[in-house]
This record gives structure tokens, sequence and C-alpha cells, in this order.
């Protein structure tokens, strides 16, 4: 989001100035060129030729510009729309640009320019497709250079499949289309470099159209140029995600321009000194083009293109100062010296090529004269280039060398040079291609986080270039230095996989093969969640480099595999393991059990090392239980050194058992093992090519459907003995007649036309790939409901400690029970009683009219007369109040005289309650919902109220089930006195419905010491989920100040097995009468765990509370568990409007966005106001819900 | 009998031509025997074939079968004549259920087969199962059981899925003998016969291929790897047992349910009573008197006596 906003923001200005003060600067920069190409130009001639088609190209350039501006602008819009979209785009960008970026990318501008993403990506995928390219440029070049060298080929094309796979996050197809192509595109050059250039044309025809035909170009020259460019491009390209991204086409332009430059300047200098020292004037231009780089990002930055054209202009102090900097800054230097070497030989041929077509000498002529439209002459450099680039790429090094036979002398001395480049290109090169493969790696690096957001980073850094970008990205690449290291080991894994496959004679098409592969790739992304975006092309290198390995046949595999044999007797597990060795490792018989101990037997199986374990068969009988149970404590001895990595549980496929006779076996092998052998189980069927028996009708069933329903027998089975119906074992076939059917390699061969064997092994060693795998990543299959237990049993703090905030009453002894709820109202109250009082006596009789009379009333007088009305009730109440107040104060005092007499305040009150209500009263029945049954029950549910001291009630549940009275619980009260002046009381309810029982229990008392000081100590007791929660807790009040009272309190809870203390501090503060604050903070920890909480609570009473009703609550509440802030807020508003109108407002938020806002209002005076409550009933009815509700 | 309704056997004309010249030629021998009716009981484990197995006899799909559902509890019985001769063939469920003796569809069996007269039981079993575990042994026991030792004298032991090539190279032949003695040796096992009993050595085992793949002679008649037509072989196997002299297990409710308690030991009672009547009951008496004339009277008895007196 924050890159979209300064995307916003950065997007403004570009159109319009950046644009021409890139083309000023061009200009110069051109210019610039211009002169230095005047210098070396040799055939002016050319120039006129190539005038038309450089016009042509600035259209083209032209366009290409125009298109880029208008993605940009369309991106501005699109910011501005649907910035959500963007914001999603600017925070995923890997993945949904990738996305669309392919198909815009196919389709081309027009359609991208109407859908808003698209052109976003336009930009990305331009860049990327530049990437690609460029990868792919690297790519033939290396295969160029590779073709001499063989082993280096694999190598590098599997950098370049890994490149690509960086660039194309696993999951969107279409993108892994784009992948594969690309992949086969690589392939393609492997095999012959010519058609190379066609395809890359063909394949991002648009990019190259677009400002990427510098690219292009540039590509004819050297790779590594365009590797640079393309980095910039990317930086430019990616900048729209950032800040600068106004100058992405202008930074574009730049670049290509620069580059023009730059080439011009090599191919001079190539063309100057046809000595040996072209090595240091490539050395030069290398710098030249890293330093122009770097000015052009600084210069992006500080839109300061001069400095660009100056170090353009070829000053090589300026650039070694540059590369000294960079040398400074970054290893990458390195790369970038290794990649000026290779610069070198591919320059120095790029050169000869030019000067064979001649067609430099036009650009910068054609540049010269045009010197105004920079960027047609950029472009007609491009676009020659480009055609140039075509055939040139295309043409070897034969070629050049046939064209330089016609050069001119200047030409044929650097033709001297450039048979030494031709010939030592494949030495020199080779030499260099070890560089380029950490330079290719640098590369990816970019291209592995194409991400806006490594980029913002150097920006803000305040400097930014290549070299830079790329040390930022190295170090993004440090905090991915373990994922990558992940990923390499994956990956070796995955080879290791394709190379059991491949011995095994199975294609990675093979439906096990696939799987295990989804599996890692899966596994992978689980793993890097960031950055971790797996792409088709590990498999393709994987796959590369797993058919080199198993091609030379040299290294050794590293794996091996223990198989552990299971299964009743006879069904052929030992002849099973004499078939997987082709050799008969133990000895059968169809009549006896031929295997009477554990026993294990090493051999290989072509080339895998291969451990089985044979065990003793087993029994299906219940009551031979006991024996199988001694054989499996054998077994279980036996491998417990060396645990088997696979079991396979056999059972024969042509027996009918389908009333689970194999249960007691089963049953007896999960209670040995545990159910988790099963996860690790292949089912195998023997005697697989036993014909499938008649169907019911009599008509022989299908194989397949014999295999699948027979499958489905056991594995019901096995789910059942191991208690999981999640489980799913995969299945193999086995058959170890002598007389099953062989193919022509001698493999046995089912009915089905499966070759069971390597079938098997695959399943097996899948098995164990995929364990290793899981292990690796620490992906354990956590059996079910271990991470929900593992949850039940933290304590859930911030539930606690919303509980310990909350403030409670201090418990108070029965006589003082009926006080105010503190005494400091009271006091208040007394202080304010004098000011208002107004004798009522003095008031003139009032005498209260029938509502006949009313009626007879005018508008004016009725007015009148209820507000006399009214006045003279509040009047009444005030006055009523005041007597009970001054009562309470009396008994009060009362009470303590009392309290020196030896009575037990116990007794008082039974004596008290006991003269009003001696006699048990019935309480009224509760109110049941309305329910369908007949039976009115409630008659049931009576109780009575008695003068006993506990209080026993009903619990009643309105919202239960149907046809269930809501009785569900008890409700036991009781209040104690002890000592006198300490009272406790206890609550205990219990309830149960059908699902769950509840119980809480609540036994606090409290001991007051001193004025306005008492300590409150509880106990609580409640079920929360399936445990049984137990607080206890205490607090001290103490009233500091006469407005003010403090409380601080300690908890402690346990639940299930975690024990959380918790602390809190609470204040209260009484400005007035009207206004009341409490504040209260505190934090819970429980398991090293730590939940910070506050509230705040403000009230605001009306002026004459107990009457008024106006009332207004500010709730405000913090929490912060696991850095995982909640901030809510409540605010509640009781407004009084009018006589018989209530106006309340509620309104609460939280930080997460989700709030409620309602507003009721409620009359009694104008009924036609409920008429207002049709409006959203009929507005729903029309079809547009409205709702006074707006809730989230 | 009266569960269903004995129809033509038409199942006979299905055969090949051969094979019914046979049968008809076989039943014919029964018929001199004066047995006009045959009472067949199939019984085995679940899943070996039985009911294929009364299908092949009869030639028809008189019992339905399903290779990967277990069939309900209740046992059939199929009947089909033929010129005045009946035969009965009683199709049973497996007797095995989940590693236990279904204990509940044998109490079925035999009721159903209450007041019926067995002439033949086939004991049936694959053929190209190697091994013979303590299910086969339970099954065997739980029919001995049930009919008694004797059923075993008009038993053939049936091998379904003949059609195999045996395992390891090992000739026909000597792979059906090993089998048949295998299971010969589980039925001596679970019957508690003695191991030179006759009865065990005149169990016949007969070979049987349900399967439509079933090869054919030249004259049509489904024949085993061995080159017998096995379904003529099968009939003379169960004429040969019924014609001889052993007398047929009639089911009644006495076998079913065993002997009747209350009747058991009934000859000892009297004996019984005897005993008590000498042993314990006469001692005591004798003590009791013995106690009354040596009692020591108390004071007030005596008393009262002389009162009296």
């Amino acid at each position: 989001m924050e890159e979209v906003e300064v995307f916003q923001e950065a997007m403004e200005p570009k159109d319009h100035l950046d644009d021409q003060e890139v083309k000023d600067n061009h200009g110069d920069a051109v210019v610039d060129k211009g002169d230095d190409a005047a210098t070396v130009n040799a055939s002016p001639l050319t120039v006129l030729d190539e005038a038309p088609s450089a016009a042509q190209n600035t259209d083209k350039f032209e366009e290409s510009i125009g298109v880029a501006e208008e993605s940009a602008q369309d991106n501005e819009k699109v910011e501005l729309v649907a910035s959500d979209e963007v914001g999603k785009v600017g925070q995923e960008p890997p993945d949904s640009v990738h996305l669309d970026g392919v198909d815009s990318g196919g389709t081309g501008r027009e359609v991208s320019c109407d859908e808003s993403s698209n052109i976003i990506d336009d930009g990305l995928q331009r860049s990327e497709l530049n990437g690609a390219q460029e990868q792919s440029d690297l790519n033939t070049d290396e295969v160029t250079v590779a073709q001499e060298n063989g082993a280096m080929v694999d190598v590098d094309s599997g950098l370049v499949s890994e490149k690509s796979e960086d660039e194309d996050s696993g999951f969107v197809t279409p993108r892994e289309n784009g992948g594969v192509i690309w992949e086969n595109r690589s392939t393609e050059k492997v095999d012959d470099v010519v058609p190379e250039p066609n395809t890359e044309s063909e394949f991002n025809k648009m990019s190259n159209q677009d400002f990427d035909a510098g690219d292009l170009k540039e590509s004819n020259f050297d790779p590594e140029f365009r590797g640079n460019n393309t980095k910039e491009q990317l930086n430019a390209s990616a900048m729209p995600y950032s800040e600068t991204q106004d100058h992405a086409g202008e930074e574009v332009h730049e670049n290509s321009a620069l580059r023009n430059s730059e080439l011009p300047e090599e191919v001079i200098t190539d063309l100057k000194d046809n000595t040996l020292d072209i090595d240091i004037n490539n050395e030069g231009t290398a710098g030249d083009e890293i330093s122009s780089s770097f000015g052009q990002s600084t210069k992006c930055k500080d839109y300061n293109n001069d400095d660009a054209n100056d170090s353009k202009a070829g000053s090589d102090s300026e650039d070694q100062e540059a590369v000294g900097e960079i040398g400074g800054t970054s290893p990458d230097i390195h790369d970038a010296m290794e990649d000026r070497e290779l610069i070198q030989a591919t320059g120095s041929s790029s050169s000869l090529q030019n000067s064979t077509a001649d067609e430099i000498p036009v650009q910068i002529t054609a540049a010269d004269l045009k010197g105004l439209k920079d960027d047609q002459s950029q472009v007609s450099a491009v676009d020659n280039h480009g055609d140039q680039g075509l055939s040139s790429v295309a043409g070897e090094h034969e070629k050049i060398q046939e064209n330089n036979a016609k050069e001119k002398e200047t030409t044929q001395a650097t033709r001297d040079q450039n048979s030494e480049v031709s010939s030592s290109s494949g030495n020199p090169v080779a030499a260099s291609n070890p560089p380029v493969r950490p330079a290719g790696l640098g590369r990816t690096a970019p291209l592995l986080e194409p991400t806006p957001r490594t980029v913002p980073q150097p920006r803000t850094n305040g400097t930014v270039s290549n070299t830079q970008s790329r040390q930022t990205e190295d170090s993004s690449n440090g905090e991915t230095e373990e994922y990558d290291e992940t990923r390499e080991k994956l990956q070796m894994i995955r080879v290791k996989f394709l190379r059991l496959a491949h011995r095994l004679g199975q294609t990675p098409h093979n439906v096990v093969v696939a799987q295990v592969l989804y599996r890692l790739g899966l596994a992978e992304q689980l793993r890097g969640r960031n950055g971790g975006r797996v792409g088709a092309f590990s498999f393709d290198r994987a796959s590369a480099m797993a058919e080199q390995l198993e091609a030379a046949g040299q290294e050794p595999l590293d794996f091996s595999c223990t198989i552990m044999v299971l299964g009743k007797t006879g069904v052929g597990k030992s002849a099973t393991i004499n078939s997987i060795f082709d050799e008969v490792k133990f000895n059968t018989d169809a009549f006896q059990n031929g295997t009477k101990k554990v026993q294990d037997v090493v051999g290989t199986v072509q080339g895998i090392k291969v451990r089985v374990i044979d065990t003793p068969g087993l029994s299906p009988s219940w009551s031979d239980q006991r024996h199988n149970e001694k054989i499996l404590h054998s077994v279980k001895r036996f491998i417990n050194k060396t645990p088997p990595d696979i079991v396979l549980y056999l059972d024969r496929l042509d027996m009918q058992s389908r009333d689970f006779s194999d249960m007691p076996l089963l049953r007896t092998i999960t209670e040995m093992f545990g159910p988790s052998i099963w996860f690790n189980a292949i089912v195998v069927l023997t005697h697989a090519a036993s014909a499938p028996p008649d169907g019911p009708n009599g008509t022989a069933s299908s194989y397949d459907m014999f295999v699948t329903q027979r499958n489905h027998v056991v594995q019901q089975a096995i789910r059942q003995a191991a208690g999981d119906m999640r489980l799913m074992n995969p299945v193999a076939l086995v058959e170890n007649h002598s007389a099953c059917r062989i193919n022509r390699a001698g493999q046995r061969v089912l009915p089905n036309g499966q070759i069971w064997k390597p079938h098997l092994l695959l399943l097996s060693f899948a098995s164990k790939i995929l364990a290793e795998a899981n292990a690796f990543l620490k992906l354990q299959d956590s059996p079910p409901g271990k991470p929900y237990t593992a949850r039940a049993r933290a304590p859930p703090l911030p539930f606690l400690l919303s509980s310990l905030l909350q403030s409670r009453p201090q418990l108070k002894l029965p006589e003082e029970q009926f006080g105010d709820e503190d005494s400091l109202d009271d006091d208040l109250d007394e202080s304010s009683d004098s000011d208002d009082e107004t004798e009522p006596d003095d008031l003139p009789p009032f005498k209260r009219l029938t509502k006949a009379q009313v009626g007879q009333l005018s508008r004016a007088q009725k007015k009148a007369y209820f507000d006399e009305l009214e006045y003279r009730e509040k009047f009444f109440m005030k006055k009523q109040l005041k007597e009970e107040k001054k009562q309470r104060r009396m008994l009060k005092k009362m009470a303590e005289s009392t309290k020196e007499l030896p009575s037990d305040p116990n007794e008082n009150v039974e004596d008290e309650s006991g003269g009003a209500a001696s006699v048990p009263v019935p309480m009224p029945d509760l109110a049941l919902p309305a329910s369908f049954d007949s039976d009115n029950p409630t008659h049931r549910y009576r109780y009575l109220d008695s003068s006993n001291q506990w209080l026993v009630r009903p619990v009643l549940e309105t919202h239960g089930w149907d046809h269930d009275v809501g009785y569900e619980g008890l409700n036991v009260e009781r209040l104690f006195v002890l000592k006198e002046k300490m009272p406790l009381s206890f609550t205990g309810q219990v309830t149960k419905d059908k699902k769950d029982a509840n119980v809480q229990m609540e036994v606090a008392t409290s001991l007051k010491y001193g004025e306005g000081k008492s300590t409150s100590l509880g106990f609580d007791m409640q079920t929360v989920g399936k445990d049984l929660a137990y607080t206890l807790r205490s607090e001290t009040k103490f009233s500091n100040f006469r407005r003010n009272m403090a409380t601080a309190g300690l908890s402690f809870t346990l639940l299930g097995d975690a024990l959380s203390a918790g602390v809190k501090v609470e204040d209260k503060f009484v400005a007035s009468k009207r206004f009341k604050v409490v504040i209260a903070g505190g934090a819970m920890a429980g398991r090293g765990d730590v939940a910070y909480g506050g509230s705040l609570e403000a009230h605001l009473r009306d002026k004459d509370y107990p009457l008024g009703r106006s009332l207004s609550t500010l709730g405000l509440s913090v929490m912060d568990w696991h850095g995982d802030l909640a901030v809510g807020c409540n605010v509640q508003s009781q407004i009084p409007v009018g006589r018989y109108t209530n106006l309340v407002a509620r309104a609460n938020l939280n930080n997460r966005g989700a709030g409620q806002v309602s507003i009721r209002l409620n009359s009694s005076e104008q009924l036609q106001i409920a008429l207002i409550g049709l409006i959203p009933l009929l507005k729903k009815m029309v079809g547009y819900p409205q709702q006074l509700q707006f809730g989230q | 009998m009266a569960s269903s309704i004995t129809r033509e056997w038409v199942g006979l004309k299905t055969f090949a031509p051969a094979t019914q010249t046979k049968l008809v030629e076989l039943l014919g021998r029964l018929e001199e025997k004066n047995v006009d009716k045959l009472t067949i009981l199939v019984m085995g484990k679940s899943g070996v074939g039985k009911s294929s197995t009364v299908n092949s006899i009869i030639g028809e799909r008189a019992v339905t079968i399903n290779p990967f559902q277990s069939e309900g509890l209740r046992p059939a019985m199929v009947s089909r004549t033929r010129t005045g001769f009946t035969i009965n063939i009683i199709d049973t469920p497996g007797l095995i259920e989940g590693g236990y003796i279904n204990d509940q569809a044998l109490e079925i069996i035999k009721h159903f087969l209450l007041n019926k007269t067995i002439d033949i039981l086939l004991y049936v079993d694959r053929l190209d199962t190697y091994r013979v575990d303590s299910l086969d042994k339970l099954v065997v026991r739980a029919i001995t059981d049930s009919f008694g030792k004797e059923i075993w004298k008009r038993a053939l032991i049936v091998l379904t899925h003949a059609q195999l090539s045996p395992p390891d190279g090992i000739p026909y032949d000597e792979f059906v003998s090993k089998r048949s003695e295998a299971l010969l040796k589980v039925v001596r096992q679970g019957a508690r016969l003695r191991k030179d009993d006759p009865v065990v050595s005149s169990i016949h085992v007969v070979l049987v291929e349900n399967s439509g793949r079933c090869n054919k002679n030249e004259s049509d008649e489904k024949i085993l790897p061995n080159g017998t037509a096995w379904i003529p072989n099968l009939v003379e196997k169960i004429t040969e047992v019924t014609t001889r002299s052993n007398k047929s297990i009639f089911v009644d409710k006495k076998l079913i349910e065993g002997p009747n308690p209350n009747q058991r030991g009934k000859i000892f009672i009297p004996i019984l009573f005897a005993l008590q009547y000498f042993f314990v009951i006469k001692p005591i008496e004798r003590a009791i008197k013995n106690d009354v004339a040596n009692e020591a009277k108390p004071l007030w008895a005596i008393r009262e006596a002389k009162r009296r007196f």
C-alpha cells in the first residue's frame, strides 16, 4: 500500500516535465556519442541508406514511448481508481503481476491499456521479459561457449532455468506455461544457436518493439551489456512500483541511449585499437557502462542526466573512479569485472559484426544528422542493431569472418583481432564462463526479487545504483539465504528422486513421480512463505541434472531404503522379496511357514541399496493373536536398531475377504506399532496376475475394477484398524508367480500392463523421499488433534486479563447491603443535597386531571399541564429518594450502634426477613419461550421464595433446543458473615445442556480496615472449554483522596496445567456527581507469554441522576498479546428527547476496522414514527437492503 | 423345504452334452438305490466360492453372488427336480466374521436345517490358498459341533479355484495332494478325529473351477488343468458318498440344541435318593434320637413332670 501511495505521488510529474528533460538530456548524450562516433566514423554513405529505416524506427520508438507513458498514466489512474487492486499488486507483485504479465505480454499493448492491472503488469512483465531475454541471451552465449566444453552447459542451463524459475513463481499456470516455453526455447538454443534470435523476437515481439528495442540490439552486441541494461530496466520498470517510476520510460530511454553511446564507444575503441589494447578499452567501456548505469541511477534520483553524459563522454578516469567506488562497495564488482571480461570477448565479436555490416557508423551518423531527435537516432541505432543483431547473433563466427573478409583495412585489423577473439572465444570465454555463473547468480537476485519492495530501500537510502541494488538484493538474499539453502537441499532431494525414477526406468511423467515432485514443490512453497516461489523449473533443472548424473553414471546415488514386509501368512512376503532382488534370498514353501523368524537381507536393485526385512506370517484368527503379538514383538525388537523407511502390508489380490476377517491381525499390528505405522505403509496386493472373479451377473469384472474393489476392502480394513479414516495408503500390485507374463526386457508385467517391480520400488522410494523431505522441512505430519490440544493448553491470556481488569464491587456486610454503591456518592449527594432543595410543601396544590379532562384542554394548556405534571412527578420522586436516603443513613447509624451489642447479624437478618415472609411464597413462573409443545411445563419448575439463607434459583436458558424447556441449571447463592465483619458470599451455578456441562462457582470475601481501605479475596472456579479454570484473586482498594479510589489486584489462574498470573492497577476518579472515570491497566503472564491490557471507562450522568435518564458512557480497551494489538472503543449515549422520547446512540469500533453504529429511538408519543420501521422493510422488498445497523 | 418352490432342473440342459449324459447316468445310479431325494449342504469360509459352486452344480444362477460383498446371514436352499428325483442344495453364508466364528450365522443355519436330512456335506475351500490356519480349524470344529462327527462320513472337501498353475514349479497333482493333505489334517484336528480314523481317509477331495474362464475340452466340458471334467466328477463323488451304507444325518432338535439338560442324568436320581436316605437322613435321625435319649432335662421340666404326677 505504501508503495502504491508513493507511486501515486511520483507518478504525477512524470508525463510532462521529465519527458522533455529526458529528451534534452538524450540530446546531449547522443550528441556526445555522435562526436565520439564521428571521429571513428568510417562510412558516412550508409547514413543515407539507413535514414528511412531510422525514421521508421523512430516511429516505433515513439510509439513505444507513448505506450510507456500511457501505461504509466494508466498506472496512475489505476492507482487512483483501483488502489486496492494495485495494492495487491504492490504487495505481492511477483505472483499477481506475473499472472497477468504473461497474458498481456502475449497480446500486446493495445489490450493492456484497457485493463488496469495489465498495464501495471506490462511494465514489470516487460522488464521480466527483458530479463528473460537477457537470460536467454546469456544462455545462448554460454551455450555457444559451452558447446565446446560440454559439462558446463548443463550447469549453465541449470542456472538459467533456475533464473527463469525465480522469475516465475510456481503457482500460476500461464506463467508456468511461459516458463515452459522458455525452457523449451533455451533447450532449443542449446541445440542450435541460430534460431535463437528469432524465437526470442517472436516471444517478446512486443517488448522488443517497446522500449526494449535497445535491448535487443544490445543483446546482439553482447549479453553482458544487456544484462546491465535489463537490470536497469528492471529497476526502472520496477520503479513504477516504488517511487521513481515517473522516469521509467525515460530511464529506459536513457539507458538505451547510454548504451547506444557506450556501444559505439566500445566499437570505436575496438576499431581504433585493433591491438591487444582492446582488452583494456573494453574494460574501460565496461567501466563506462557501469559508471553510466551508476550515473543513471543516481541521475534518476537527482534528475541529473548530465552526469551520465559526462560519464559517458568517456572519461576513463571517472569511470575508473566509479569502478573504484563500486569496488569498495560490493563484491559484485568482481562479477562486473568478470562480466567485463566476457564483454571483452563478446563485445569484440559484436564489434566485428558491426564493422562487417558497416552499420554502426550509420547509426552514429544518423545520430549526428538527426542530432535534434535523439530518440530517433537512438531508435535507429537500436533498430539497426536490432536488425543486424538478428543476423549477427545468428551469424556465427565463421560468418562474421566472412563478412570481415569484405572489410576495409581497419576492419581487417579488427578482423585479426576478431579471429583472435573468435579463436579465443573458446578458451577465454570458457575461462570466463565460471565467472559468468556467479554473475548469473548475482543477476538472479534481481530477478528473484523483482519485487518493488526491495527496490525502494536503496531509493530511500539515497544511493541508487545497480551495484547497490544488487547489494541490497544480496542482503535480501542473505535474509532468504536460509531458504535458499533449504531450496537447494530440496532440489538435491528432487534430483535424487528423479535419479531413482530414472534408474527404475520411470519417466518424470509417471503419476507417482509427478505426484512426489508436486508434493515436494508444495512443501517448498509451504516452507518459504515469503520469498518462496517454486517454479516448474526447479523440476526441469532437477531432471536435467538427474539425467546428466545418470548419464555420467559416476556419482554414486546416496540413497538406501529399508523396507519391512508384513502380512498374513502365505500371501507371498518372502516370495515378493525374492522377486524384488530377482534371486532367491529366502526359501519359500507354498504349504509351510517359510519364514520362522525376522530376518533382513541387503541387496542392490538397479544400483540402489535396498534392505528388506522379512517377517513371519501373521494369522488372521483372534485366537492366534497371542502368537501374532509374539511375532510382532520380535519384529519390534529387530527394527529397533534399524527402523524401516517403509512398511509393505501384503495381502492377496484374489482373496475375497469381505468380512473384515483380517481385522484382528490389523488391530494387533496397530496395537503393537501404533497407528503411525500405517502412515508410511504401502498396501501390496500379491497374486496380482490372477483373473478377476465373475461379477454378479456372471460376466467377468474388469481387472481394474477388481483391483480397485479389493484395494478398497483392504484400505477400509486398515482404516478401521488404525482408527484414522483419512488414511490413504498407496497400493502396489505384485505377482511372484514364475508363470507371470514377462515383457521383452524380462520384467514381469501385470494383466493391466504395469511392470510391477519398478512401480513398487518407486512407491517405496517415493515414501522415503517424501519422509526425507518432511524431516528436512520439519513438516512432520502432526498427529491429528495434537495442535488443537497444544493450542488449548496455552492459557487464553486476553480472556483472563479482561476478567481481571473488570472492576468488581466490594463485598458488603448485610447491614450495609442497602447502602449505595460507594459511600463516596453518598457524601457527594449529601453535600449537594442542600443546594437544590426547594421545599415541596411550598408548591400549590395540584390536582391530577382525568383523561377526558385532558382531552378537553387546548394544546397550550395541555403542554403546560404536562410540564407541571412532570415537574411534580420528578419532585415527588426526589422527595421519596431523599427520604429513603435519610432512612438509610439512620439505619446505618443504628447498625453501627447495634454493633456494640452482642447480637448476631445473621439472626437479625433472619428475624427481619422472617417477619416479612416467614411463609414460603411461590415465586412467579418464569416466562418460557413460546413453543409448539402442547404441554406447558412451567409448573414443574415452580420454586418457593423462602426465608432460607440459601437462595436457590433455576437457570433458564431461553435460547435452547426445540422442545426443551429452558431450565438447564441451578443457581445457589448465599451470603455469610464471618466474625461479624467479614462478608463472605458464595455463588454457584451448574448448567448442563445436551452437549456440555458448565460449573461456575465463586467465593468472595472482603475485609475492611481503616477508613476507605479494604481488601477482597475471591476464588473462582468455572469451566472453560473442557477444562476447569481455578482463579484466585485479591484486590485492595483504598481511597487516597476524596474523589479518587485506587485499586491494586493480583490474580492467579490455573487452567488445565497452565498457571498464569496477573497484576492490575485501577483508578477510579469521581470528578463530580455526574462524571466518573475508571482507568485500569494490567498484565497477565503465563507460559512465558504476556498479555497487556488497559481500559478506560467514563460515565457522564444526568444532572439529577436517579431521575434523569440521560447517560453517556465511553469505554476504551486496549489489549496487546503476541504483539497483536487490539483496540476497542465503545460509546453509548442515552438522551431523553422530550417527554416520551428516548434516543439511544451506540457505536463501537475496533482497530481492525470492524464496528457497529446503532441509533435507537424510543418514542411513545408519536405512533406514526413507527411507520419509519416500514421503510427498510419496503426497501428490502424493493431490493435495496438498508439497515439501521451497519455492521461488519 | 417350504422355503423354496421345487422347480424343474432346467440347468441340467445347459451343461455340455457329454456332461449331461454322465450326469443322467449318475442320477440313474442313484435311482437304482431308491434315492429320490438328495440334500446337499454347502459350508465353508466366506469368499471361497460356495455360492458359485452351488450355481455350477445346478447349472443356473440360482444364488446371487457378489465377489466384493458379503452375503446375508440367511442360508438359501435351491431345489430342483428331474423325473421324480429331487436335488436340494443348501447354500450357507460364510462362517467367519472378523476372525471369529459367526455364531449367529451358525445358529441360523442350524435352525434352517431343522427337520431336514443332510445327505452330503460339501466343505468348500480354495485350492489356491497355500496355507491353512486356525480359522479353518475353527470352521471345521463349528461344523462338527453342530452336526456331530458323523457328518464327516458324508462329507466331501471341495476345492474351488482349481484352475491354477502351482507356485515354485510344483506339479499340479502334487500341489493338489499337498493342499488336500493339509486340509484333511485340519478336518481331522477340527473334528477331533483320531489319526487313524477311517473317516478321514474316506473323505474325498474334489476340485472345482467355477470361473467362466474355466478351460473346456473338445466336448465342451469344463475341465481342470489335469484334464478331468469336474462337474461329472463332483456329482460322481457325491453319488458315491450317498450310496455308501452310512445313513444320512437327520437334523433334529436334539442335534441342534444338544442333549436336553432336563433328561440328562435322570437315571441317577433314585440312586441319589437312596444314597441320601441311607447315608444322610438315617444317620441324622439316629443322632437326633440319641440326643433326645441322652438329654439332661432342665430343672423346671423335671419339676413340671413331678407336679403332674
